[in-house]
């Protein structure tokens, strides 16, 4: 137990460590990658500089977390607790995991462009300040920073028009939805007196939500419904998860969204514990819509990219079920759901991109038919995906499931964890027949898929993935107990400064 | 002597503002633009808000103005024919532009001493006299710390975090406009 003073340069450095280091790494790659940007040689060796980069961002977040290190009196615009570790580490392992899957993945379609990764590097910076921010004006700014380096990559492919339909489509949106984010804070600011968490919600504890705050918060949850794709602020997702480039799909299914999430369990938890009558039946609301009508229009998709962006928003409809209790279980279950989410998801775009061309927008059921004849281990890897992503028992995914759900009930909660286990049966109808396909029906032709090759890097990346799913969904104990702290630590702990 | 001075800024300053919209080459107007820029700093000096007045020149004369001219370079503004033509054009030119003369005299009737007498009339969140009691806070505030203290003090040490996001935010919405306007500069 380390306590840092975040009022001194000192404290605030180390507080910040892991957002520093990244920052200026990416300078230096930037430095590096403008004297070498020709050949598809200098894109890799970009890409294996943010590589190191995100390592020692990772230690020095190890260090942070290992010592235990905490604020001393009341954390000042960053947050310092394990809640915020455990989002940063996974916004880490979600860039780790995008650097590696684009290694080949960019030459292979000509963009070799070495800012890409750069820009990965700065959205995750801005992850980490949105996950981790105790104030508003850096909850705002990390989320700035995160999209506005993400609106790039997805336009990334700037010869394929509908890489640049995603980006323009994600940029609208995005901005649309910090109008409303930046006016509910705006409000909140106005009926609090602070921008931070803490102490707002200090300042609301015990008297009525008055029309000001009420109009924050339900402001803000549009702001964050549009950024985690929830219905009914869901119609940019399955576009601009298509057009993107897969990598860079898998990225924000997982790391944005991560991010995203983190942020509105914090400014439920310390903000508006006190006004959890109010917004529990709107996060109910999203949730189920979200896990409804995102299971039941994937049943509908042909392509394999869209199907996966339909199934996103259904499980940002399991992790809204996973921040409605509002407790520190609930806040545990969301993180756990997260690493389970991401860990999962990143290894089925990263499948995904191997599997096709051209950002992989036409890879469709027949397309892998008989993948498991000549190429087992990518059939058993994209199995272990889908069964993960479906909730199998001995999958990670499953102990996620089984984590919101014990949550919920634990609050005496039992129509949401219906609806979860409803949606999730109707769910093995859309990811079964993908498995279905690849052991159960003939390959069109023997040497179908023997042009499928998979680079080093993005095949480690994947086996890790699967192998992590595999081992954390039968020997959960370790990743439970870190979930279950981190929780813990996310209360309202602001003391109500001088009100009228 | 300064009345002279300030109608010399004044001249220069609207001259300029028209000169920027009138011309047809954009990076001559961002050139107006600046001209405008450097009198309304000129202004401010006259007014003692110093820091104002250096900060107007070195961020919009500096820094923004940069930035356009970047962004017309790297956009390829093509001298194109203007589409504001026409009859329907014309008219809501002439709206807008009544609106706002209408809006100009009405303001002209508003004296700093009855805007002062509105406001304390009013019923006000703060109290009016605190506020507005001949920059009574302000001066408080620069006679202790000095006018860059003043404003030195919350934004590198209370809002030191956000401040350094801030430019790393921009810097990642510039290397995103360049590696998407111009690939191969």
């Amino acid at each position: 137990m380390t306590r840092l003073d975040l009022s001194t340069p000192l404290g605030l450095t180390l507080a910040l460590l892991p957002e520093i280091v990244l920052s200026a790494w990416a300078l230096v790659v930037l430095l590096v990658v403008s004297w070498r940007h020709r050949s598809a040689e200098d894109s890799r060796l970009a890409g294996w500089l943010s590589f190191a980069g995100v390592a020692v961002s990772a230690a020095a977040l190890a260090a942070l977390w290992v010592n235990g290190v905490t604020s001393d009196g009341l954390a000042q615009m960053v947050a310092l607790d394990p809640f915020r570790y455990g989002v940063a580490a996974v916004a880490l392992l979600s860039a780790g995991a995008t650097i590696l899957l684009s290694l080949g993945y960019l030459e292979r379609e000509r963009l070799l462009a070495p800012e890409y990764y750069p820009l990965v590097l700065l959205a995750t910076a801005g992850m980490m300040f949105l996950g981790g921010a105790e104030d508003l004006i850096v909850l705002f700014l990390g989320l700035e920073l995160m999209s506005v380096s993400v609106y790039v990559l997805a336009g990334f492919n700037r010869a394929n028009a509908f890489s640049a339909e995603a980006a323009l489509k994600y940029f609208l949106i995005g901005a649309f939805a910090s109008g409303f984010l930046l006016y509910g804070i705006a409000l909140v600011y106005g009926a609090t007196g602070t921008t931070n968490l803490s102490l707002g919600g200090a300042q609301l504890a015990g008297k009525p939500l008055g029309l000001m705050a009420s109009l924050g918060l339900g402001l803000l949850l549009i702001g964050f419904g549009f950024k985690v794709a929830a219905v009914p602020f869901h119609m940019w997702a399955p576009d601009v998860y298509d057009g993107s480039p897969t990598p860079v799909t898998g990225f924000m299914a997982t790391g944005v969204k991560a991010a995203a999430f983190a942020a509105l369990v914090r400014v439920l938890m310390e903000t508006f514990p006190a006004a959890a009558s109010t917004w529990q039946p709107i996060v109910a609301g999203l949730a189920i819509a979200s896990m409804v009508l995102g299971n039941l229009v994937a049943l509908t998709q042909r392509s394999i990219k869209r199907l996966l962006a339909y199934s996103s928003i259904a499980h940002a409809g399991y992790l809204l079920a996973a921040v409605w209790p509002g407790t520190p279980v609930g806040a545990g279950a969301v993180l756990l759901y997260l690493v389970a989410y991401s860990l999962t998801t990143l290894a089925a775009f990263g499948l995904l991109a191997w599997l096709g061309r051209n950002g992989e927008r036409d890879v469709t059921l027949n397309d892998i038919a008989g993948l498991a004849a000549t190429r087992p281990g990518i059939a058993f890897g994209l199995t272990v995906c889908m069964l993960s992503l479906l909730g199998f028992p001995g999958t990670f995914g499953f102990i996620g499931k089984w984590y919101i759900i014990s949550a919920l009930v634990a609050e005496g909660q039992y129509a949401l964890p219906v609806i979860v286990v409803l949606t999730s049966v109707v769910s093995a109808g859309y990811y079964l027949p993908i498995v279905m396909a690849m052991y159960m029906r003939p390959a069109p032709s023997a040497d179908r898929y023997s042009a499928v090759r998979l680079a080093p890097t993005a095949a480690g990346a994947i086996a890790v993935a699967v192998a992590a799913v595999l081992l954390f969904g039968v020997w959960p104990a370790g990743v439970l107990d870190l979930a279950g702290q981190s929780g813990r630590t996310l209360t309202q702990t602001g003391v109500p400064i001088a009100g009228p | 002597m300064a009345a002279f001075v300030f109608y010399l800024f004044a001249a220069a300053a609207v001259l300029g503002a028209a000169m920027c919209v009138l011309q047809r080459n954009p990076v001559a107007s961002a050139m107006w633009l600046m001209s405008t820029m450097f009198s309304l700093a000129a202004i401010f000096i006259l007014l003692g808000a110093e820091l104002i007045g250096i900060l107007q020149v070195l961020v919009y004369v500096g820094a923004i103005l940069v930035v356009f001219l970047f962004v017309i370079m790297l956009l390829n503004v093509a001298r194109t024919s203007s589409d504001l033509r026409g009859p329907a054009s014309l008219g809501a030119t002439v709206v807008v532009a009544g609106l706002l003369v209408v809006e100009l005299a009405a303001l002209w009737q508003y004296t700093p001493r009855r805007l002062a007498a509105d406001i304390a009339q009013a019923p006000a969140f703060a109290d009016p006299a605190r506020v507005f009691a001949a920059g009574a806070a302000a001066r408080q505030a620069t006679a202790a710390q000095g006018v860059v203290g003043a404003l030195a003090a919350p934004l590198f040490q209370t809002y030191l975090v956000p401040f350094e996001v801030t430019s790393v935010l921009l810097l990642a919405a510039i290397i995103g406009a360049v590696v998407l306007a111009k690939r191969n500069i």
